[in-house]
């Protein structure tokens, strides 16, 4: 896997996208995360209506892979190449604005369009006390499983697990009844992080100057994963491939639960009907924080861009109440701004699984928030705990040494 | 002997330096002190003391008194029937003569030696009888079998070298490690007296690379100063975009001509390196539609996201594609193997995508991909070399007893883990298998541990750098690129404890760093030392690098401090510092400047030292306290000012000539002089700028430090001169 996203800045620049093509008075190159095939039309649609009524500016758009974009983000700033316009998740652009090289939003967009969004998701890419993201799409995690698998291992399909522990124990029975994995717990790389929060269980100090996620609950918790692996209840490329190889194995029929964005069950659905077909839904089994971690796409502008003012305007175009709404009719996303997410579509009951995702993530939204932990040194502190997480999981430290050693990293470098 | 730096200068000098002193005074205000002093030391540069570091290290290897000198009348010598092939070890020797002495020696036939004094006789004994001769004399015994195959024994005595393999290879790894122990004596060079009985435990020892057209000079220059010194045997190189005349409309830029190639077969195979080419196919195929080109082959709709990524094995114009190109790849090779690749074909496109490829099912296309290339490569005498991670999917468990067994599989595990279960998985099948790690040292250890566990054919480093790969590499991912030394020593010897560092000398990062930086650079070999001054900081000092209180360092107390680097004078890098004992200097030992953490806000923004020599290289220890978030952003600088009013600006480029206490270098540029823990059990660095003063005639009044006051603000630990540049 590491060979996918490892493009480095060195070699990434043969690759990178061309330059803009003549165009009329101003071409902004924009940059979206994976939404190839499902939403090429909707794209394509949004882009036609802005370039129709903004004559003189042209939309080039690029699709990337999410394990891709961030180094090939990197490249382009490098090379000079860099789109005007990109989609990032929260973690993403923190990294980026600590670099430097996105435009500030607090100052680049009026007040009264701030006032759209939800202030809660204004706030998530907050870095140092600016906004460096248009807060675009965000998408609660729900609880997808297979009940043909569900049924085979002895387990009821109309009682999904409502709790962490239940899950975990229908997980394991899937595992021994049935032999195919029961699922792929979020706890690879950082996501470890917000697991931590959703069972309550901090990061930092109040104040922020201390990391803090190695006290007994916390070593407990991180054992807990560790010995079901060893057990084999969960495929060790959980760890490397997160929620693209567990979204695969699912659709495959090789696992029991998804946990995950319910935009995944587009996936699956065109991936494998007869999988989708047994597919059921269920809110996401809170933890013992009772929250729940909400990822949160972002639209940010390169300060490199030429045409900062204009690439500005068409992110609010991207996130505006309008195209937000056809989008969240389109999939199973949440908008961003208050008057889209009021619109009683977003309540409605339906009959698919894609329809009951949506109401139950609607249902979910008073629980969740953002919790990408913002850090000075993102970058490496990040990678520190990735680090101890995989030396706790491939036996290279017990838990409580990772989480020790991680600890003694952060504290140096916060 | 200390002294006010401004006595010994002329007075128009001193008149010069004072209306300079008094101007900076005016002009910057505050700064973090002045004043300073240099006292002179013989030996501010010395060269490395003590008994060489062999690496790999030996199976067997005994120190002996005295050692054999160079002289004028050495001679190296080669068997009577001594082949081209034979002859690299000994050139190899001259080359090491050339690059570190100036000279060379004269190579002889076993036939022109009347007697074996003054010689390095090299080659296997039923080749050379001087060999035979001399280790018979030492009681020492080596046949095709005893060490075996790459195995050799070397014997230094004070009269004659005797460096005798079991086999050719074997031969050319004995020169591999006497070139190890060349240092200079008194008078002279010399060879440390020791008796070695060596061989490798893995068979392959392996480097994966990516052919650029900029490889006859990066990777030839890699094969001559360190793959093959340090005994790597096989190297796995990325081939789909070398400009292939079948493939002519799928040339990159960027993509290596074939004279490049060529050049580079050359040097590995005059240093006894296997060169296997790798040309990727089912998955990572993009390359097969560079230019637009084969649109026709897509598995998956163009205007799909990364459609290029695979093709469709149901297209027979795949493989008319494919296999012109494999046959150039075979002529300008000759390998016994050919890698396919054949990795992560799921892992970033629906695979298949088409109604009859999902009809047949993943496993089935794979399995029909890989026997008709491996059916092909047979036909052409060719073995066939693949990555082995779709083996290990569930989606391929039933196909596994379709594939023959003689493909080489390579399973690569880039975690730092314990145990390496996959592995025996591969042996239990019956495939061939290779071990591939990438670079972090305890998968390098613990993977080259699990593979003589599971006694497989060998180990691969690999080494991810996109599609291309040249000396940029070294600037920006260099620890891709040292730890190559690690995996020469864990391939070659793996160790028996998994903990880095006390896995000999080439597993703590920090050491492969430098030795790497060492050999790349192949300075010649001074034997003398170089007189200089050491610059007195305590005038200049603004803060502890000690932390008792939750004053010093970065405010974050003992645990978070630098109290394990000694105070006093020590030699780092070959040059003596003096890091200031702040016990003694009012709680201050080194200059640290403004900084955008709030523990730092307080600080001086710039710092100035008095110095009042001349100099032909200016020495710094420093590092920074916190990380900067870009590669290469200017962070600070040293100004040099000289007593004529003239000035030298050195910038401080971050990552580059000078990093974080706490992060692993990333460049080739970066120095790391001194490594240490914490007493949290944090490894930590500080880095080593050698500055070449390009005016050697003028004396350098003072050296400013200034910084841009970020988070990562210069910390300055010791500052020395050198009268020459060593």
């Amino acid at each position: 896997m590491q060979r996918v996203i490892l493009l480095t800045l060195i070699l990434l620049s043969a690759a990178l996208p061309p330059g803009a093509a003549a165009a009329p008075d101003v071409t902004l190159e924009f940059w979206t995360i994976s939404l190839q095939p499902f939403f090429t039309d909707y794209v394509n649609g949004m882009i036609a209506t802005y370039e129709r009524t903004h004559p003189g500016i042209r939309i080039r758009w690029v699709d990337v892979q999410f394990a891709a974009i961030e180094q090939k983000l990197l490249a382009s700033l490098a090379g000079r190449v860099a789109p005007d316009v990109v989609n990032l998740n929260t973690e993403m652009a923190i990294r980026l604005a600590e670099q430097g090289v996105l435009v500030d939003m607090d100052a680049a967009v009026p007040a009264a369009e701030k006032k759209r969004f939800f202030e809660g998701l204004w706030n998530s890419v907050r870095y140092r006390g600016r906004n460096y993201g248009l807060p675009w799409y965000v998408a609660p995690n729900v609880l997808a499983y297979n009940a043909g698998l569900y049924r085979r291992a002895g387990l009821d399909p109309l009682a999904p697990p409502a709790t962490e522990d239940k899950l975990i124990a229908h997980a394991k029975t899937i595992k021994d009844k049935t032999n195919v994995y029961g699922f792929m717990p979020n706890v690879d790389t950082i996501r470890m992080l917000h697991r931590f929060q959703e069972n309550g269980l901090a990061i930092l100090s109040a104040d922020g100057k201390r990391a803090v996620f190695n006290s007994p609950a916390h070593v407990a918790y991180l054992a807990k994963y560790v010995q079901l692996l060893k057990r084999d209840y969960f495929p060790e490329d959980t760890l490397r491939r997160g929620f693209l190889g567990a979204t695969e194995r699912y659709s495959a029929g090789q696992l029991g639960i998804l946990t995950t964005g319910p935009q995944f069950l587009l996936r699956v659905k065109q991936d494998n009907p007869d999988v989708y077909a047994q597919t059921l839904v269920a809110p996401y089994p809170m933890g013992k924080g009772k929250t729940i971690h909400l990822p949160t796409m972002a639209v940010t502008i390169p300060k490199t861009s030429k045409n900062v003012k204009v690439a500005v305007e068409f992110g609010l175009f991207v996130t505006n109440d309008r195209n937000q709404l056809q989008f969240g009719k389109l999939t199973v996303v949440l908008p961003s701004t208050r008057a889209a997410a009021a619109n009683p579509f977003f309540k409605q009951s339906g009959a698919t699984a894609e329809d009951k995702a949506r109401k139950i993530a609607a249902a979910e939204l008073p629980f969740a928030r953002d919790l990408t932990v913002v850090v000075p040194q993102a970058a490496d502190l990040y990678r520190v705990f990735r680090e101890a997480i995989e030396s706790a999981f491939f036996g290279k430290m017990t838990p409580q040494e990772a989480l020790d050693w991680a600890v003694k990293q952060w504290n140096a470098r916060l | 002997m200390e002294r006010p730096a401004v006595t010994g200068l002329n007075p128009l000098t001193r008149l010069r330096l004072l209306r300079l002193l008094a101007a900076l005074v005016i002009l910057v205000v505050p700064v973090g002190g002045t004043g300073a002093a240099t006292s002179a030391v013989p030996d501010a540069w010395a060269p490395p003391a003590g008994r060489p570091v062999i690496i790999p290290q030996p199976q067997s290897l005994r120190w002996l008194p005295g050692s054999f000198p160079l002289s004028d009348q050495t001679r190296i010598v080669v068997g009577d029937d001594a082949a081209a092939e034979d002859l690299y070890a000994a050139r190899d020797l001259n080359e090491e003569f050339r690059a570190l002495t100036g000279r060379t020696l004269p190579v002889v036939r076993a036939a022109a030696v009347a007697e074996p004094r003054d010689v390095i006789v090299l080659g296997e004994p039923a080749l050379n009888r001087w060999a035979e001769m001399l280790l018979a004399r030492e009681g020492l015994r080596v046949s095709p079998a005893d060490p075996g195959p790459e195995g050799y024994v070397l014997k230094v005595t004070p009269t004659a070298v005797v460096a005798a393999g079991s086999d050719r290879r074997g031969t050319y790894y004995a020169v591999q490690t006497l070139r190890q122990l060349l240092a200079p004596a008194s008078s002279g060079f010399s060879f440390a007296g020791a008796e070695v009985r060596d061989w490798p435990i893995h068979r392959v020892r392996a480097v994966h690379i990516l052919l650029d057209n900029a490889s006859d000079e990066f990777h030839v220059a890699l094969i001559d100063r360190i793959l093959s010194r340090f005994k790597f045997n096989t190297i796995v190189a990325e081939a789909e975009y070398v400009r292939w005349e079948s493939g002519r409309n799928l040339w990159h830029p960027s993509g290596a001509s074939k004279e490049e190639v060529a050049a580079l077969l050359q040097a590995a195979r005059e240093r006894h390196i296997e060169v296997i080419p790798l040309i990727q196919t089912l998955g990572h195929a993009e390359w097969l539609y560079n230019n637009n080109q084969n649109l026709d082959l897509l598995e998956i709709p163009p205007d799909q996201s990364n459609a290029r990524y695979v093709y469709n094995p149901l297209n027979p114009r795949v493989y008319e594609v494919l296999f012109p190109i494999f046959d150039e790849a075979i002529k300008l090779f000759q390998p016994r193997y050919l890698h396919i690749g054949h990795d992560e074909v799921r892992n970033v496109v629906p695979f298949p995508w088409s109604a009859e490829g999902k009809r047949l099912g993943f496993g089935e296309l794979f399995v029909r991909d890989t026997l008709k290339l491996y059916e092909f490569l047979k036909s052409r005498g060719v073995g066939t070399m693949m990555w082995g991670d779709v083996l290990l999917t569930n989606d391929f468990a039933r196909e596994i007893d379709r594939l023959p067994r003689d493909i080489v599989t390579v399973d690569w595990q880039y975690q730092e883990a314990a145990r390496y279960p996959s592995l025996s998985r591969f042996v239990k099948w019956g495939f061939p298998t290779i071990a591939a790690t990438w670079w972090k040292p305890q998968n390098i250890v613990g993977f080259a541990q699990e593979g003589e566990r599971q006694r497989i054919l060998g180990m691969l480093r690999t080494t991810w750098t996109g599609h291309f790969q040249n000396r940029a590499v070294l600037e920006r991912q260099y620890q891709q690129i040292y730890t190559y030394l690690v995996a020469a020593e864990a391939f070659w010897k793996p160790p028996r404890t998994a903990a880095p560092g006390q896995t000999g000398p080439a597993a703590h990062a920090d050491d492969a760093a430098a030795r790497f930086r060492r050999e790349w650079h192949r300075a010649p070999l001074r034997g003398a030392p170089v007189p200089g001054f050491i610059v007195d900081l305590r005038a200049a000092a603004t803060r502890s690098h000690i932390d008792a209180n939750g004053q010093g360092w970065i405010g974050k107390g003992r645990d978070f401090d630098l109290r394990a680097l000694p105070a006093g004078r020590r030699r780092y890098g070959g040059i003596v510092f003096e890091v200031v004992d702040p016990a003694k200097n009012q709680g201050r030992s080194i200059i640290l400047l403004r900084g955008a953490r709030e523990e730092l806000r307080r600080l001086p923004p710039r710092g100035r030292i008095l110095v009042g020599q001349r100099a032909a290289v200016v020495a710094f220890l420093h590092a920074t306290p916190f990380a900067a978030p870009r590669f290469g952003e200017e962070i600070g600088a040293y100004t040099v000012r000289y007593g004529d009013g003239a000035q030298e600006t050195i910038p401080l480029l971050y990552k580059r000539t000078i990093g974080s206490w706490l992060e692993e270098p990333v460049s080739i540029d970066q120095e790391i002089a001194w490594s240490g823990q914490t007493l949290s059990g944090l490894e930590v660095r500080l880095s080593l700028l050698r500055w070449v003063n390009p005016h050697p005639e003028k004396t350098i009044a003072a050296i400013e430090v200034t910084t841009r006051g970020s988070d990562a603000t210069p910390a300055l630990f010791a500052v020395t001169l050198l009268s020459e540049k060593p």
